[in-house]
This record gives structure tokens, sequence and C-alpha cells, in this order.
């Protein structure tokens, strides 16, 4: 039925698409191409641009809302701190909570790593958040639905 | 470019073996959270499952064990202690319906509510103890607890007695219900001067749309056949509850209050919706609101949504709702009559699970009592229409509704007209048949005065109690 906990589910579920299709974007669409067809210089900004801003709004408005909406959805489903450790649906979801800990870790590494000049390092943390993120949605169409 | 630019802005010149050693990072990095979430998803249900299935208590002195009670399972449903140690159980019911310990030994818990504890001091073990919930079909359901001796054959064989000793756990529950004997249905007996039948006749729908009525679930002594009395869980007080009738599209608004000694529930196959709240189980002094629009025509069941449902519906929880048709003729009679079947448990006591089980009911009933209109034989006018709706109850068993003497011309089977009278065929019927839960109407004429028995056609049901009459006169 289309309910509140509807628009719960969707505006969580908008919220893992943008973050994982921004990645997913900037990785395999605009990276490749920026360093086609830009200078060395200008493919610099627009790169440091772009994960300025893509970092801004992980932190200020993606990450909220997931973890806001998330928590909301658990509570709506009677899910507990107690029932996180059960097998099924508890420790399905206790791994997902695990993935998405260890990606945002990931990304803020890659802000880190960028800073501090670590190409290679940044680079790895980079497609690691992004792997981690598919694993996250792995395990989120892993839900046993009830 | 200096070199402390490319220092500051390290993404300005990539070598093509930066990238690889880059992206192959990376996807190990991937990798690994991909083993780490996985490990937690997966591996932790397997060593907990593992701990689940058995306690093994460390020998001598005191020693005590989790035990959690939830999910109609007791946790863990194995108890090894070794000899002459003394066991105390800490027991927790983590569940949302009300359950208890109970063991053979005659030492038991309160019972507890949800997220209440207790603990039971079992003393010295000497010897196999069982244990169960003694919630009315909870322990049928799998809420069994064996504590059994370390060192006495292997462990395994112990457990295996202890859970499947049929006779053994059979006596234990037999003196904890009562310790009454099962009476026997005498299928010739009358009942006792006063007694009055359950009135049969259909109420006509109020004219308003709105339906707004309380049920309220209780623990009721009823005589079920003469000299017969169980304690059942009725719907206001009968077996059946209460019939509603009304017309299709209108709005059904039923407060549902428990009133009885344990949680029990409401579901109206007459309205669709998402069973998740109103279908709830409740507990003792709690009431929910349930609203339904009646959309679709029929002769619908209503009965506890509380798990077992077999025992439930068994012991007295279930009633109809009847919906008319559109342009429903009026007829001179009109009457309805629901199946069940009765699994006798002791007198006064409440049915038996073992014969709901194995599907051995004791008597077939119409409206709740054994050959009920035998007794008080429905009279209606020879020449007149007479209509009767019939719900299947069950818990089990179909029906196949029959009047000895008569013809159906009319037969409405769950929400569609089987045969209409004066059909071009020049049909007519003589039984509808209903499996479990299903519901209709037929509609006939006598056309002489006498008594047409009226019955379950499967004779076996018919002669131990489905049996009534219609007396024309």
């Amino acid at each position: 039925m289309l309910d509140l906990w509807s628009l719960v589910r969707f505006l969580h579920v908008v919220g893992a698409v943008v973050w994982l299709g921004g990645q997913l974007t900037v990785s395999a669409l605009v990276m490749p191409v920026a360093r086609d067809r830009l200078p060395p210089e200008a493919r610099a900004g627009l790169m440091r641009v772009l994960g300025m801003r893509f970092g801004i709004a992980t932190v200020a408005v993606l990450i909220p809302l997931q973890v806001a909406t998330g928590i909301a959805l658990a509570r709506h489903k009677g899910v507990t701190m107690a029932s996180l450790a059960q097998p099924g649906y508890g420790r399905m979801l206790a791994g997902k909570l695990v993935a998405f800990a260890l990606v945002m870790l990931a990304a803020g590494l890659h802000g880190w790593a960028i800073a501090a000049g670590r190409r290679t390092l940044a680079r790895s943390l980079a497609v690691s958040a992004l792997a981690g993120s598919f694993v996250v949605v792995l395990l989120a169409t892993a839900l046993p639905v009830t | 470019m200096t070199t402390t630019d490319q220092r500051v802005d390290p993404l300005a010149e990539p070598g093509p073996a930066q990238d690889r050693a880059g992206l192959l990072g990376g996807l190990a990095l991937g990798a690994v959270m991909l083993v780490v979430a996985i490990t937690v998803a997966l591996t932790g249900g397997g060593a907990r499952s593992g701990v689940d299935s058995r306690a093994v208590v460390t020998a001598g002195g005191t020693q005590s064990v989790a035990v959690s009670l939830a999910g109609m399972r007791i946790t863990p449903p194995v108890i090894e202690v070794t000899r002459g140690t003394r066991l105390v159980l800490k027991v927790t019911n983590a569940d949302a319906m009300r359950h208890d310990l109970v063991l053979a030994t005659g030492q038991h818990t309160a019972l507890l509510t949800g997220g209440q504890s207790a603990t039971l001091t079992v003393g010295v073990v000497n010897a196999a103890i069982a244990g169960w919930c003694s919630v009315p079909g909870h322990k049928a359901a799998g809420m069994t607890l064996s504590i059994v001796l370390t060192g006495t054959g292997t462990a395994a064989s112990s457990a295996v007695k202890a859970h499947g000793s049929g006779p053994g756990m059979a006596a234990m529950s037999k003196g904890v219900a009562a310790g009454q004997a099962t009476p026997v249905i005498d299928f010739h007996a009358s009942p006792e001067p006063g007694w009055t039948p359950y009135d049969p006749a259909l109420q006509p729908a109020p004219g308003a749309t709105q339906h707004r009525l309380t049920i309220t679930a209780r623990d009721t002594v009823v005589e079920v056949a003469p000299g017969v009395r169980q304690k059942l869980w009725t719907f206001n007080g009968t077996a059946p509850g209460p019939t509603l009738h009304g017309k299709v599209g209108d709005v059904f608004t039923i407060t549902f209050v428990n009133d009885a000694s344990m949680g029990h529930g409401v579901d109206f196959h007459a309205g669709s919706l998402a069973p998740d709240l109103p279908m709830r189980t409740i507990e003792p002094g709690k009431s929910l609101t349930y609203q339904f629009v009646a959309k679709y025509s029929g002769a619908w069941l209503y009965h506890c949504s509380t798990m077992p449902m077999a025992l439930h519906i068994a012991n007295g929880m279930y009633g109809a709702v009847i919906i008319d048709p559109p342009d429903l003729p009026a007829v001179a009679h009109e009457f309805v009559v629901v199946q069940s079947e009765l699994y006798l448990g002791p007198q006064n006591g409440t049915a038996d699970e073992a014969k709901i089980a194995a599907e051995k009911p004791d008597a077939i009933l119409f409206n709740g009592y054994v050959n009920q209109y035998d007794h008080a034989p429905i009279r209606v006018r020879v020449g007149q229409r007479v209509r009767v709706w019939v719900v299947d109850a069950g818990p089990q068993r179909a029906t196949a509704f029959h009047v000895v003497g008569a013809q159906f011309d009319t037969v409405f089977k769950e929400g569609a007209y089987l045969l209409k009278a004066g059909n071009a065929e020049h049909g007519a019927s003589q039984v509808l048949d209903l499996a479990p839960a299903q519901g209709g109407f037929v509609e006939f004429v006598l056309p002489q005065a006498g008594h047409y028995p009226f019955t379950d056609h499967a004779m076996v049901d018919g002669a131990r109690g489905a049996h009534g009459i219609f007396q024309a006169f």
C-alpha cells in the first residue's frame, strides 16, 4: 500500500541510488573523458571541485538522510539491537551496516589521501568505496522480504 | 609544473602503472569489504544456531542456564546436565505474546509478558525432565524443553527420548490440565429442560450502512452436547459468535476486546486489508479497532487469528458475516447454519490438541451443539421460500449440506449463483458443498407438512452431530 512508509523507503532507496550513481558517474564517465579531453590543469581543477562538492553533498545530505530513514525504517520494522545479532534478517542488516560504515570510511580516507597527495592510495580508496557500495546494495537486496 | 605542485595536486599527472596499482588496490579493498560484510551477515547465524540447539552444563555444583521463550520455541530446546548438578534456569520471555515455562516436576514460572524474566530453581537433577509452555497450543506448536542427563547412554538418544516420549508427555499434560476424564457424548440423549438452542434466524440487515459493534473474547463454559460442557473461548459468549449482516458497501467498525485469559485476535474474511495491525494478537485487557468495507457479497467466516488457529477455531472462536448480494429478494424464512468440529477435552476443559492434530473430531456441530435442531426443530411454513446460509468454520472438515426431502432451486456459493430458480435447464441441486471457511446459501420450498431432516451428507459426520430438522406446518 502506498503510505508514509513507502515515502520513507523511497527516500532511502533514492539516497542510495544518488550515492552509488554519483560515484559511478565520476569514476567511469567523467574521469576517463576528462583525461582524454582536458588539459592537466583544467582536469585537476574539475576533479577537485567535483570531489569537494560530492563530498559535501555526502556529508551534509546523503549520510544524514540514509541514517535517518534507515533508523526510521528499522524501528518501524521492529528491529532492535538484540535482533541485529539474530541469524537471518538481523545478521544480514548488520552486515549491510558494517559494509556501509567501511564504505564511508574509505570515502573519507579518499578525501584525506587526495589532500595529502597520496595519489595511488586515493584511487584505491575511491575504487574500494565504489565496490563496497555495491556490497551494500547486494546485502540490501538479500534482506529477506517479510 | 613543479614537483611541489605535483604533490599538492596529485591527480594532475597520472602514470599508467600508478593507475593500475590504484585500481587493483581498490578492488582488493572492495573484496575485503565484501568478505567482512558477508562474514557478518552469514557466519554469526551458524555459530548461534549451534549454541541454540543444545546447552551443555558443566558438571557439578550449581549451574545456571539462560532460557529464552520466543517464536513458539524454547531456546535452548535441550539442556544436557551431569547427574547431581543443581540447575537454575533464568527464563526470559523475548516475545510479544505471553509465555511461561512449566516442568514435569510441577515447577513453573509465572505467566511472563514480553521482556519479563523469572528464575526457576530446578534443584538437583537426577533424571530427565520435560518442560513446555502451558499457554494453550504453544506446546503443540513446539514450545518444549528437554533437560537430559549426560552419561546415561548417548546424550542424543536421551534427548530424542525426552522429545518423543508421547505417553509420558501426554500423561504429564493431562495431569496439568485438571486431571478430569474426557466425557463421552451420548448422541441419543436430550438436553435438560430449560436448555435454549442457538437462534438460527438471520436478523435483517440494519438500514444504516455503518455498523458499529463490540466483540469481546471471553472464556465461557458452554454446553456442547447434553451434559457435556467445555470451557470455550468465545466471541460475545457464544460459539458461533454473533452473526453480522449487511449489504455490499457497508462499513463495519468492530471494537475487539480481549476479556479472556490469554491472547486472541480476529480475522474477518468479509473485508480486505493488511493483516499486520488489525489481525494482531492482543493480550488480556487490551482492545483494538478493526474496520473493513464489505466490498463483496457472500457468506464469510470470521475467526480468531492467534496461532495455533486450528485450536482457537476448534475451541469456539468462529462466526459468520452475511453480506447480501444486491437485489436479494426477501423470503419468508432466513437462517444461518455454521458447521464446526468438536474435539472434546476434559469436562469444563478446552479442546484436545492431540485430537485436532490427528483430525479426529468427537462430533460435528451445527451452530455449536450436537444435533441441536433435532432437539429444537426449526419451524417453517409449507409452500413458503426458505433461505439457509451455510458457513463451514472447520477448522478442518468440509461439509455437504443437504435437506432430506427438499431440492434447492437456488444456490449461491462463494460469491456467485450456481443455480437460480426458473433456470432454462429446469435444474436443481441436492447438496451445497463447502470447503473449510467457504460459505453460501440455498433456497427451497417445502411442499407439504412434515419433518425434513437437514444434515451433512458426509454420512459419518451427519451421524455424529451434524443433524437437525425443519418442521413444515
